[in-house]
């Protein structure tokens, strides 16, 4: 990223000092720029860079998990192994895979979106991205130990053997008890509680960004809906992750300090783990799945040509997804005996919210309807989206049905029905941000051929996994069985489902593949490659440090294709004094605090497992967290001046502001 | 994070600053005070969780535990101290809006008054509920006891204290009128300072003591001083021998912690000079812990986790108080003390909720 200095220059040289002895760097440090940066840019392209490792590795684990039931009686890996596999496979996906490729967008996007030059908070952003990496460490490390046990490091003196998490996703109680799971549930809970602090640090900063950063004219009805949707996403977060990260809380304590939360020979309750969690996790749905549904409301327009139809009825339709979403947990759960009225009213619910599902996928179409397509990779893509995502939301009427779903509980047609969603609709909504916003984020274009390759590959290998899963479920094949029996008629589709996925996942390699080395080796493109329609494209690829060298004015709902293509004018304020644009310091001490997270998880993890002196550490961990946040308040924001070219499309001359030095806080 | 991120804040130099205070931001609402409300929002969440698991277990083990006896939730409860720290807690929101505002008019002389005034005042409730926990933890009980004096130049009064003996009340026989008093006041004090519902018990207790001790009282003067003087030698101090004069006594003893056994020990250790006959509970408030029962663990953990919320707000505002001798917080920072006395309020507004619903509640019939 080193092509920010043509256009950007440090006026101030001379380095700035913060607490510890510590020099702030610059954005000219090489790798320790990014380990110090507080650029919305950066921290995206790092959230993305983390979000495809662990795309892969929870694919690798899908794959093997496909690879076990290629046929029946198998024994290529263990039962246990099994568990642990489908356990991370899904935890992985969803907190270290989805969500920060959302955030990656989210942080990339936003600020550009509404014309601001960063987020509200930038350390606080830094914050939580190291974090998230912490969170995902204390998961994943898991598999070392549990890999270094498999090669026999622990010799033979371990009581429990089961190092990787192993309870399921949503860890039912009371199966991650103490009784019945070893540390690997202490490394599943730790990790989850980091991760949702991260995901609650991002969701804070992208409120107040989006309601107070605007660009001047930047009303909220004329924000893009991809912006509109990481909103209505980070009020989702900021409402669901406290029900999980307490009844996490809840279960630390029961292993840790043996309270009787979800105890069974206590008194305590499995089944308000379950309501605890469904009351996060059905809300997570929508915070995977909206961003998604954002980025499509971006591509749809650029590649019809045409406005999005509807525009105000798609938010207002996102918001009432979020707001239903916390209505419709208890679906998850009609076969645990709710009673008539409580079944009956989430089996309502749950059907309610298909309609404003179905208002969106209408408008999309009723924004391809007499556009002028151009059938370009990401688009290609989002088409995708719209088809697949709508099956998978009538699998998901079929489940509001609470007798159908008596039938259809914990079988193979939950897998189809959720897959279609998160992959089908979720991913392929992704990957088309993916291809659509590379060029903005890199300057440079992925392989447009090899993009539709990879379209096909994915389409037709998910289709071809998931499909028959809808059959198996409905003739009775159970979820997160470890093996089955022949003579089932479940051979078949289970071997067809295998091929599949690995039609699927060498598809999803080869765009990852393709992306690493148009991010070296990739050719350069133009700023405004589809004729985009939203700020963003306005900027130079890749965008300069300061993002806008003058303030945007802004007087239209698309404002950057109005503003090429209609008669409204984007102006400029130039806000920047004769130094330049002021920018934030960076900081170390984001860092710091999200290793003092990794060395608290890990060591608690360590502690339930018996090794001496761990607690130290653990105490020693969250001591660098406080210790972090101090000398980060006591350091102060900085800044320093970046000097701008002269702003390119049509200047409005203002006074400039008084100048003064560059000084700390 | 008292002087928390807010690369766009009240710099003056920062031109993005510059144009977001001619906009006033879209809101009108400061970046830091706006992400102080999510903040809190998103708090009102942890903690509904927490309540709402509270009050489920709550009614679905009414005696607080699957089996009775296990947990007695109002004779657990201190409500006058919790009343008292409620009480406290409130009067700290008041100091910390007046610190705000002394804060706004730039006065830190002021502000600084009023936040040791804040932080002490969370000191105070802080201090109750590691109190109240020690207490909880340990439960209580009252024991009904029966003992005789020990060992030598005691026998000779083994016949005179037969009469008082059979009539069960305490017998402290005593040198002195006033020292009876003293003494009888001395056998149940413990009763009398720990627990307002034992007040009276102990009051009953006491009376009889010092009648029957005023009764005896001539009597016992000269042989008890000559027993006293006996055993100073063998068993201590004289305050303790003077127990030894006594014949056969009984009473009611109330010790801090619900076990028979150690309140027992507790007894003998201070009345080294007496051989307890008999010792058995007479009411027992057992012990609450995080794992005897789910009223413990969703209890201590919610109120645990409100503790926490104090103890960061008086580290926050302490961070603040001594970093106001740096110089650097001025009026133009005034914000930077609001959102710590939103928190602040918020921790007290969040209290208020639990007191009713945690421990109010369980008085209502």
């Amino acid at each position: 990223m080193s092509a920010h200095a043509a256009v950007a220059d440090k006026t101030e040289l001379h380095p700035e000092k913060s607490p510890l002895g510590l020099v702030r760097p610059d954005r000219y440090t090489g790798w320790r720029d990014w380990l110090t940066t507080v650029d919305h840019k950066k921290i995206g392209v790092m959230y993305g860079a983390a979000a495809c490792l662990f795309f892969l590795i929870g694919g690798i684990e899908a794959l093997t998990i496909r690879w076990q039931l290629a046929i029946p009686e198998n024994d290529a890996i263990s039962a246990q192994l099994y568990n642990q596999l489908f356990t991370m496979h899904g935890t992985t996906m969803i907190f270290l895979g989805v969500m920060p490729l959302s955030a990656a967008f989210f942080n990339f996007l936003v600020p550009l979106q509404i014309g601001a030059r960063d987020v509200a908070f930038p350390r606080l952003n830094a914050f939580s991205l190291w974090t998230f990496v912490a969170g995902a460490l204390v998961l994943n490390v898991s598999w070392l130990f549990q890999f270094a046990h498999m090669v026999g490091w622990f010799g033979q003196d371990l009581v429990r053997t089961d190092i990787a998490p192993a309870g399921g996703w949503f860890g039912y109680a009371p199966l991650t008890s103490d009784g019945y799971t070893g540390i690997g549930t202490d490394f599943w809970v730790l990790g989850l509680q980091i991760l949702g602090i991260a995901s609650l640090a991002a969701s804070f900063n992208f409120i107040v960004t989006i309601l107070n950063m605007r660009a001047p004219g930047m009303t909220m009805m004329r924000l893009p809906v991809f912006t509109w949707m990481t909103l209505i996403t980070s009020f989702l977060i900021i409402f669901a992750f406290p029900a999980i990260t307490i009844a996490l809380a809840e279960l630390m304590f029961d292993r840790f300090f043996g309270t009787n939360f979800f105890r069974v020979s206590m008194g305590g309750q499995p089944i308000l783990w379950q309501h605890l969690f469904w009351v996060f996790g059905h809300p997570e749905v929508y915070i995977l799945v909206l961003p998604a549904m954002g980025i499509i409301s971006e591509i749809l327009p650029t590649f019809s040509r045409r406005p999005l139809f509807g525009y105000a009825i798609v938010v207002f339709s996102g918001a009432v997804i979020g707001f239903l979403g916390f209505a419709v947990w208890s679906h998850h759960m009609f076969t645990t005996g709710l009673g008539k009225v409580a079944t009956a009213a989430f089996s309502l619910l749950t059907m309610a919210i298909a309609v404003p599902t179905g208002v969106k996928i209408f408008n999309w179409i009723g924004t391809l309807w007499g556009g002028r397509i151009k059938f370009s990779v990401p688009m290609v893509f989002a088409l995708g989206f719209i088809w697949m995502f709508m099956m998978g939301g009538f699998s998901g009427i079929m489940h509001s049905s609470a007798p159908a779903d008596a039938q259809q509980q914990d079988s193979y047609f939950v897998v189809a029905h959720f897959h279609y969603v998160l992959l089908g609709g979720v991913l392929l909504g992704l990957m088309a941000g993916l291809y659509f916003w590379v060029p903005k984020i890199f300057g440079k274009q992925m392989n447009q051929k090899l993009g539709y390759w990879v379209c096909g590959m994915v389409v037709v290998g998910f289709n071809v996994a998931f499909f028959p899963m809808h059959y198996l479920g409905l003739t009775g094949m159970p979820r997160r069985t470890h093996t089955y029996l022949a003579g089932y008629g479940w051979e078949l589709w289970n071997h067809v489902s295998t091929i599949g996925a690995f039609i699927l996942g060498i598809g999803v390699a080869i765009c990852f593949i393709n992306l690493v080395w148009t991010v070296i080796r990739g050719k350069k493109v133009e700023d405004d490659v589809w004729d985009g329609r939203t700020l963003e494209w306005s900027l130079p690829s890749p965008v300069p440090a300061y993002n806008f060298a003058a303030t945007p004015v802004i007087s239209a709902r698309d404002a950057w294709w109005v503003h090429k293509h209609g008669n409204k004018q984007i102006t400029y304020m130039n806000d920047g004094g004769p130094e330049g644009v002021h920018m934030p310091s960076q900081s170390w001490f984001p860092l710091m605090c999200g290793c003092g997270f990794l060395v608290f998880g890990v060591s608690m993890a360590m502690m339930a497992a018996g090794v001496p002196h761990a607690g130290y550490f653990a105490i020693g961990g969250l001591g660098t967290v406080v210790l972090g946040i101090y000398l980060w308040a006591l350091e102060g924001p900085g800044g320093y001046h970046l000097k701008t070219p002269a702003p390119k499309p049509s200047p409005t001359p203002a006074p400039a502001p008084e100048a003064e030095p560059a000084g700390h806080h | 994070m008292s002087t928390a991120e807010a690369a766009h804040g009240h710099n003056p130099d920062d031109p993005i600053a510059a144009h977001h205070e001619l906009t006033q931001t879209n809101t009108g609402i400061e970046n830091k005070k706006l992400i102080m409300w999510l903040f809190l929002a998103s708090d009102c969440m942890f903690f509904g969780t927490l309540i709402s698991t509270h009050l489920i277990y709550r009614k679905l083990y009414p005696a607080g535990h699957f089996e009775e006896g296990v947990v007695d939730v109002t004779g657990t409860f201190d409500i006058e101290l919790t009343s008292f720290s409620t009480f406290i807690l409130l009067m700290s929101s008041f100091l910390m809006a007046l610190a705000v505002s002394a804060m706004h008019k730039g006065q830190v002389k002021s502000f600084r008054n009023n936040v040791i005034g804040v932080i002490l005042f969370g000191l105070i409730f802080l201090g109750g509920q590691v109190y109240e926990f020690q207490h909880f933890f340990h439960g209580q009980g009252w024991y009904e006891w029966k003992a005789i004096p020990r060992a030598e130049g005691t026998a000779a009064h083994h016949g005179e204290a037969a009469t008082h003996g059979e009539e069960a009340v305490e017998t402290a026989a005593h040198t002195e009128g006033a020292g009876a008093e003293e003494t009888a006041a001395a056998m149940t004090e413990e009763a009398a300072s720990h627990e307002g519902e034992t007040a009276e018990t102990a009051h009953e207790t006491t009376e009889a003591a010092m009648d029957n001790a005023a009764a005896e009282g001539a009597e016992a003067v000269t042989e008890s001083e000559q027993a006293a003087e006996a055993t100073a030698e063998v068993a201590g101090p004289p305050a303790e021998s003077e127990l030894l004069v006594g014949t056969l006594g009984n009473g009611k003893y109330f010790h801090d912690v619900a076990d028979t056994a150690e309140a027992k020990h507790a007894f003998e250790e201070k009345h080294p000079n007496w051989e307890v006959t008999e010792f058995k509970q007479a009411k027992v408030v057992p012990g609450l812990s995080l794992q005897n029962s789910l009223f413990g663990s969703t209890f201590y953990v919610l109120t645990g986790t409100h503790g926490t919320h104090v103890a960061i707000g008086i580290l926050w505002l302490f961070s603040m108080l001594i970093y106001s001798y740096s110089g650097r917080l001025r009026a133009e920072n005034a914000v930077d003390v609001e959102i710590a006395g939103l928190y602040w309020h918020f921790v007290d507004i969040v209290w208020i909720i639990i007191f009713t619903a945690v421990y109010l509640v369980e008085y209502v019939v």
